[in-house]
């Protein structure tokens, strides 16, 4: 997906949802697009925190850690 | 004398393992009360009475030397386990997913442990939203208001337990779903750490986050409940096999009222966000349970709680991407199946990248660290608020449809999801109510595997105060809340 799909236009959410089968009324299509677009925009500013070797094991790991301190 | 669903759970655990009390005596008795409240609040999807009778009168004839910790004690879960007795609703007379296993540990191991199931309590549809609001099956009303929301996802659990037509119930917390409603319906919510409860058996919404809670007035209630459902399965991916600690024992030493139980606990709090995230009565009733905590011996220290907003919006992308793979086929193939909330939040989903999940859960060890080197690294305790204040009108879900339930529900949400993003338990304790008489609750964190520090805290709590103790006025004759030290 580009970044076009990111940028709060309804039209492109609805253009994924179509391709998936699924038909999001116009209104609908914009206010998901708004509001999926904020979320992810915040959330990659997030992940942008990240360094590669971040596993996605780490958490787990940390648990078992944390159960053998005790 | 007391009704016996007057008891709390303890105490009628040991007169039905004494013979005190029958099994089938309580059975009645429960079962009655949660006819009449069921229909007071809808709690309950179904009672199996009947069931419940029979498993009651077989457990009388096993002579009291052979008893086990719950025998013939009287529960229910959140109807999102699969049994003997077929698939569970979820909250829909839609639920299309078909599950691997034929039975769920937990309430496996309840039944081992001598527990009678009355029946299935109600939930928000598919457990994604955190009002109780249900089209299909019916609202779950607050048995202290029924004007008010008793939150969700485990309506129906919260409000069987706080009606006094169950001692203790089961639940399931993704994002508050079980600390919510506790704390909207004024008792007890546990969500340990991640993967201490088996969760085989259940309708998943998020692999990385979902968690068994358990619900019940006393936090020496939960903990007993504890003893006899934690500890590792190996049928079950996210269960970690970590060495189980019994924690009712030490916790019944605390309800003396030993006033320096809590001398070696740090417990932390960040106000600035407190008095953010809460109304100004609220934040008195929070900052009245720090003072007696402190009166019992816990030292106060500020911590800086504001990398909680973070982890929230990781939690939700977490939270969309699983759901979403979880309904993905069921979803596409008849979309207009799922109520609106659910919809929204799916079709949501279709936005997130492959990618946004793994860095998701590559976040979540990030957030765990921060969270481990930061706040609970000054701090034993960490407290937060349970919800803004007391449950808020039913009246506000009644504007633009579903829309405003997912909106009253985010409201809640995002105070408890960044406890299940990092997998650290946490409990919701009932602290007092508000002007309007409704239970304000307060949320209690530590790390790890440390049920005990929170349970502990709360369990000395409760053993100087009352406000566990006071019933809906409407469903139970029994006093007023309060603190009594």
């Amino acid at each position: 997906m580009s970044d076009d799909h990111r940028d709060g236009d309804g039209g492109a959410l609805q253009a994924i949802a179509a391709s998936r089968g699924v038909t999001l009324p116009a209104d609908d299509g914009a206010h998901l697009a708004r509001q999926s677009a904020a979320l992810l925009e915040r959330f990659r500013a997030l992940a942008a925190e990240l360094c590669a070797d971040d596993d996605v094991l780490a958490f787990h790991r940390m648990l078992e850690a944390e159960a053998r301190r005790g | 004398m007391a009704e016996l669903w007057e008891l709390a759970l303890v105490e009628l655990a040991s007169s039905l393992r004494a013979g005190e009390v029958g099994a089938e005596e309580a059975c009645h008795a429960f079962l009655a009360r949660a006819q009449d409240v069921d229909r007071q609040v809808n709690c309950f999807v179904a009672l199996d009475g009947e069931r419940a009778l029979e498993r009651a009168r077989a457990l009388d004839g096993v002579s009291p030397g052979a008893r086990e910790a719950l025998h013939g004690v009287p529960f229910a879960a959140k109807d999102i386990f699969v049994s003997d007795g077929g698939a569970p609703t979820a909250g829909t007379h839609r639920m299309g997913l078909r599950l691997r296993a034929t039975g769920a540990t937990v309430m496996e191991r309840l039944e081992d442990a001598g527990a009678v199931e009355l029946g299935r309590l109600n939930l928000d549809p598919w457990g994604y939203a955190a009002t109780g609001a249900n089209r299909e099956l019916g609202d779950t009303l607050n048995p202290w208001d029924p004007g008010r929301i008793a939150g969700g996802s485990s309506s129906g659990s919260a409000a069987a337990v706080a009606g006094r037509a169950l001692p203790f119930s089961i639940g399931a917390d993704t994002g508050g779903s079980v600390r919510i409603p506790a704390s909207l319906c004024g008792v007890v919510g546990l969500k340990p750490t991640f993967g201490r409860i088996p969760r085989r058996g259940s309708i998943p919404l998020s692999y990385a986050q979902d968690t068994i809670g358990i619900l019940a007035r006393t936090a020496q209630d939960v903990a007993f409940v504890l003893d006899r459902v934690a500890g590792y399965d190996a049928r079950d991916a996210g269960s970690l096999d970590v060495p189980v600690p019994r924690l009712a024992d030490e916790l019944a030493a605390m309800r003396n009222g030993d006033r320096a139980s809590l001398r070696a606990t740090r417990i932390g709090v960040d106000r600035a966000r407190l008095e953010e995230d809460c109304s100004a009565e609220a934040v008195a009733l929070v900052g009245a349970a720090l003072t007696t905590l402190e009166s019992l011996g816990a030292q106060l220290v500020d911590v800086d709680l504001s990398g909680l907003q973070r982890y929230d919006v990781a939690a939700s992308v977490l939270t969309q991407a699983e759901s979403a793979a979880v309904h993905g086929p069921a979803f596409l193939a008849a979309p207009d199946e799922y109520p609106e909330t659910v919809r929204t939040r799916l079709a949501a989903a279709l936005a997130c990248l492959g990618s946004d999940h793994v860095d998701a859960m590559r976040y979540q060890g990030h957030a765990l660290r921060e969270l481990l080197d930061g706040p609970l690294a000054v701090a034993d305790v960490l407290v937060a608020p349970a919800a803004p204040g007391g449950a808020p009108s039913r009246a506000l879900l009644n504007g633009s449809a579903d829309g405003d339930v997912l909106n009253v529900s985010l409201a809640l949400l995002r105070l408890h999801r960044p406890f299940n993003f990092t997998g650290v338990p946490a409990l919701s304790l009932p602290v007092g109510h508000d002007g309007d008489g409704m239970p304000v609750g307060m949320q209690l964190v530590a790390r790890p595997w440390a049920e005990a520090r929170v349970l502990a805290c709360a369990a000395a709590y409760q053993s100087v105060t009352s406000w566990h103790t006071a019933a809906p006025a409407a469903l139970a004759p029994t006093t007023e809340g309060g603190p009594s030290a």
